[in-house]
């Protein structure tokens, strides 16, 4: 399987190849008021706005992903290795690297965690 | 005789009457004065010397200090360009590193034997430009350290400068002072001059003169009794004519000069 592997606060992450677009340096991101607590910001990536979200405390790269065809920055992580892994039997999902076991990243629960805190504490008042 | 051994001989016996009874002073005292005053005028010749060469050698050390400043400031400019370039360089090395992931990215995203070698590629440069971010930045801290002990070390040089304009300012008035009690230890000597109606020559060959005779008198002391006083006088006697006969000539007179008919008859 291709991607990369990263480390983030929770531990190790694959991202696959077909979801990792390219790595950029850290760019200048804005943070927007009232976001969600992983959402760090948005940044501008080769023309377009992106969202930031955030794994870790690590401010050296941002991982660029696609997610529902649309671009989020991931940053907060070091990337351990990049290239083709080995799928590790004893976990479904994970693959096995150098420094170990890296589960797949799912972008879609991180999204649906981004929704879902945006929307908590808002009432329509009715 | 002539008119420089009468006013020799007028001031021995001037001297010799008025000793600790008119002025107080002898002639071993001005001597004494006078010899102290040469002293006095030699030590502040010899002090305003040696504050100007004090004074050139601190400005010859500020020259120095200057230079070194200068120095110093010049090598702190270079080394945080050094810096600042290391810094540039540890960034490079980053991008570096970034385009060694995509390359990576890029091999994972072909089949498995075209994209081996450029993964392969990928971990290479980036473990070289990983390694290269590491040593500029290594050297980035070096050269940081050195800058700070630059610093320091202008902050000590600045304050050595201060310390030498500091010493230049007390020379020139160490200087200055010295020149002052020059003047004055010179005008003392005019004073001491006018003061005894003398000058410290005439001053130091009469007190030489004075001893002699007293040595002379001892001398004779010690041949009375041991030799007929007859013979000693026969013996001394041609040697001391003309000091007895100028001593006849002048004792009347005084202290000024006789009648010019009595000079006439004391020719030599």
């Amino acid at each position: 399987m291709g991607g990369v592997v990263v480390d983030t606060d929770g531990g190790l992450l694959f991202v696959p190849a077909a979801v990792a677009l390219k790595f950029v340096a850290m760019p200048k991101v804005l943070a927007v008021p009232d976001a969600p607590p992983g959402l760090l910001g948005v940044a501008l990536i080769d023309g377009t706005v992106i969202p930031v979200v955030t794994m870790g405390g690590s401010r050296d790269t941002m991982l660029v992903c696609t997610y529902l065809g649309e671009p989020i920055g991931i940053v907060g992580h070091t990337v351990v290795a990049s290239g083709t892994f080995e799928p590790a039997h004893e976990q479904p999902g994970s693959v096995r690297c150098k420094a170990g076991i890296a589960k797949t990243m799912d972008l879609s629960s991180v999204a649906a965690s981004l929704s879902k805190n945006a929307w908590a504490g808002r009432s329509t008042g009715l | 005789m002539s008119d420089d051994r009468r006013r020799l001989f007028r001031l021995w016996r001037r001297t010799a009457k008025t000793v600790g009874v008119a002025s107080g002073i002898g002639t071993a005292d001005e001597a004494a004065l006078f010899g102290a005053h040469e002293k006095a005028l030699g030590s502040s010749r010899a002090a305003s010397d040696a504050v100007q060469r004090i004074a050139s050698t601190l400005a010859k050390q500020r020259g120095a200090v200057e230079a070194t400043i200068d120095k110093s400031r010049a090598i702190e400019g270079r080394a945080n360009d050094v810096v600042l370039a290391l810094a540039r360089l540890t960034q490079l090395f980053e991008r570096l590193g970034l385009v060694a992931l995509n390359a990576g990215l890029e091999g994972a995203r072909l089949p498995e034997q075209g994209g081996a070698a450029l993964r392969l590629v990928s971990d290479d440069v980036r473990a070289h430009a990983i390694s290269g971010q590491e040593s500029s930045r290594d050297l980035g801290n070096a050269l940081g350290e050195l800058a700070s002990d630059l610093g320091q070390l202008l902050t000590s040089l600045e304050r050595a400068r201060e310390a030498s304009t500091d010493a230049a300012q007390e020379a020139a008035r160490a200087a200055a002072a010295a020149a002052d009690a020059e003047r004055a230890v010179a005008d003392m000597g005019d004073g001491l001059k006018k003061a005894t109606g003398s000058d410290p020559e005439t001053v130091r060959a009469i007190a030489e003169a004075t001893e002699h005779a007293r040595a002379l008198v001892a001398s004779l002391g010690t041949l009375s009794g041991k030799v007929p006083q007859a013979f000693v006088a026969s013996a001394i006697r041609p040697v001391l004519e003309p000091l007895v006969r100028m001593l006849d000539s002048d004792g009347d007179a005084g202290a000024e000069d006789p009648p010019k008919d009595e000079k006439r008859g004391t020719k030599e």
